[in-house]
């Protein structure tokens, strides 16, 4: 072999006088990681890297097991923190000034309307993400012991994102801005006994306003990012302490193996590759599309239609159809709770790791998506050309509250009723009912974005009105 | 022997003040944040004009203060004031008058409250005539001295139904 050329020869005395100096050595107590030794080093002893276990199985790595997506939405959130923290710098939480700042930042500052786009996208993008890792949890059975606390914690991660993006919402200080939030806090106002203390508490005083702004910037900025990465803190020690992510039993290179892969370079490649993925995704987006920004908010003139956004769509849905108590309150609370329950009621450990619990659950999920969709729709279309008033309508409680929680009730044990001749498993009955209501949420949604127009009235998607959608 | 031992009162002592000191923590913050509700137009009284300026039947906007003005001729002939938050009491979209559709009340043949979020229709008096509202609009107190019209804004007045307790007689 012949001696490497001089510049190659420079530059590795050149790395290794730093290498070696005490200056890098104090910082790095470890050399680079190309033999396993420092591959295991660079792991423990890596603030940033620490989370990580030193190896990972084959299963975990695994792109048609997880899609990556909590990698998805957490990398999101990286960004949200990014893009929130530089457009601090353009904004103020005032009813005179919040509106023209946004302006002024798609039109005047450097790069402002890519921060701003980045920054929107990326709250739908995480939104989305957190659905969807959660659905994929769930599907796998990942949620059984011991990780049922992680899954609990996940739920309220899920509220606390939702959360964060329903007062970010408010900041831009448009039409669309004003009334989504009116409308939100005038649901939450009907919770039963408290409602109307919750409102003026979240709103500051009797209506969305000035103090509004702040609270909302404050829990926006603050409080809720907080309580995010004490959580995300938390459902992260948690993954390393139940084992990692979850495999079915058998799978491949399991960790304590020999052929488990090193966290170093494996594991961090893949999430350096999802990063420029969500970064490149949201990069594109933000070019293409811009944020909207309607007319500045206007106490006097609601937008017609009113729309929240739109994962609170399908909540806005729901209460044309019943008591706005028990469609924007009891209902979303009730499923919450349920979500929370479902590690505690399927004890069964076996069938971890496995996408829809075999062949049978993966039937199951289909049919039950095919019984929930056009019952949805046609409880929809019977409530425009018939609805549940013409039938009944006095007492009002019968149509606002007997009827639908009779049709819920009554769906929900019909579902039941034909699963009960397969014997299912505890799991398969989960995956039957999260299956619809999944299914029923979505079509709630589309049909919120796309079907409804002026005055809430039921349309055709071509006869949207202009700002008819919001996003 | 019966009883607990030093140590373990003293115990049961220190966790409990640490409770208590955790309540009164959360009980100070939320009075802290807890809204006064006089901020903007609310929580003063103001006067939205001369008696004589409004006429019987007619329903004036006034904007400042996010109410309608109503003006009533009542049963015995008197004329009354009612001043209607303007807030739709079904999800809080501001509800316009609009005086030229067909009216719902015995007082004007044209002119009735009309939502436009999900077509929600009241009467002169606030009362909801069909439509997905649960109760009236709400309703501010108001005061005649001398000549002026003077709304309380500092209370925000909930009602089932219209009542002529609820107008303020010239």
């Amino acid at each position: 072999m012949l001696p490497p050329p001089p510049r190659r020869r420079l530059l590795e005395s050149i790395t290794r006088r730093i290498g070696q100096s005490r200056v890098w050595k104090s910082i790095f107590r470890y050399g680079y990681p190309n033999t396993d030794k420092n591959r295991m080093l660079v792991i423990l002893h890596t603030f940033f890297l620490h989370m990580h276990s030193v190896r990972v199985s084959r299963h975990t790595l695994k792109p048609t097991y997880t899609f990556g997506l909590g990698l998805i939405a957490f990398f999101a959130c990286v960004i949200l923190f990014v893009t929130g923290g530089l457009l601090m710098f353009y904004y103020l939480p005032s009813v005179t000034k919040a509106y023209s700042d946004i302006v002024n930042l798609q039109t005047s500052i450097p790069f402002g309307d890519l921060l701003r786009n980045a920054h929107r996208w990326g709250a739908h993008l995480i939104v989305l993400a957190v659905i969807l890792h959660g659905t994929r949890v769930f599907l796998t059975g990942s949620y059984k012991k011991p990780r049922e606390f992680n899954w609990v914690i996940g739920v309220g991660l899920f509220v606390v994102t939702l959360l964060l993006s329903f007062t970010g919402y408010l900041l831009p200080w448009d039409q669309l801005s004003y009334w989504a939030i009116t409308v939100g806090s005038e649901m939450a106002g009907y919770a039963p006994f408290i409602g109307e203390q919750v409102k003026n508490f979240l709103l500051g005083a009797r209506e969305v306003g000035q103090d509004t702004l702040v609270r909302f910037y404050a829990f926006h900025i603050f409080l809720l990012p907080t309580l995010l990465v004490l959580l995300l803190g938390l459902h992260f020690w948690r993954i390393r302490k139940d084992g990692g992510v979850s495999a079915p039993a058998g799978a491949k290179g399991g960790k304590g193996r020999d052929d488990a892969l090193f966290s170093w370079p494996y594991l961090l490649v893949v999430e350096a590759l999802v990063f420029l993925g969500v970064c490149l995704f949201l990069l594109l987006l933000s070019v293409a599309v811009d944020a909207p920004l309607r007319d500045i908010a206007n106490p006097d003139l609601p937008e017609n239609p009113s729309k929240a956004p739109w994962f609170f769509l399908n909540l806005q849905e729901l209460l044309l159809h019943m008591s706005p108590a028990l469609a924007g309150v009891i209902i979303p609370i009730a499923l919450i709770v349920l979500l929370m329950a479902i590690p505690y009621v399927d004890r069964r450990l076996e069938d971890v790791g496995v996408w829809f619990a075999g062949k049978r659950g993966k039937m199951i999920a289909l049919w039950s998506a095919l019984y929930s969709a056009p019952l949805i729709v046609g409880l929809i279309l019977f409530d425009q050309f018939v609805g549940t008033k013409t039938l009944v309508s006095h007492p009002d409680i019968i149509p606002s509250w007997i009827i639908p929680l009779a049709t819920i009730g009554g769906l929900s044990l019909g579902l039941y009723a034909l699963l009960r001749p397969l014997r299912p498993s505890v799991r398969e009955t989960l995956i039957a009912y999260f299956t619809a209501f999944a299914i029923a949420y979505l079509i709630l949604t589309v049909v919120g974005l796309f079907f409804r127009g002026e005055g809430m009235t039921l349309i055709l998607p071509w006869q949207l009105p202009k700002g008819g959608l919001s996003f | 022997m019966q009883g607990y031992s030093r140590r373990e009162f003293l115990t049961w002592a220190w966790w409990v003040s640490a409770g208590l000191l955790a309540v009164a923590a959360v009980a100070a913050a939320i009075v802290n944040l807890w809204p006064k509700g006089n901020s903007g137009p609310f929580g003063r009284k103001a006067n939205v004009g001369k008696v004589a300026s409004f006429a019987p039947a007619s329903v004036t906007y006034i904007p400042d203060y996010r109410l309608h003005l109503v003006c009533l001729r009542l049963k015995d002939g008197g004329t009354g004031f009612l001043a209607l938050y303007r807030r739709c009491t079904h999800l809080g979209c501001s509800v316009p008058w609009v005086p030229d559709e067909p009216s719902e009340d015995s007082l004007a043949p044209l002119g009735r409250f009309h939502c436009p979020c999900h077509g929600s229709i009241y009467n002169r008096y606030g009362e909801v005539v069909s439509g997905p509202a649960p109760r009236p609009l709400d309703t501010f107190s108001v005061t005649i001295t001398g000549d002026d019209v003077v709304v309380d804004t500092g209370k925000i007045i909930r009602r089932h139904k219209f009542d002529e307790s609820q107008v303020a007689r010239v």
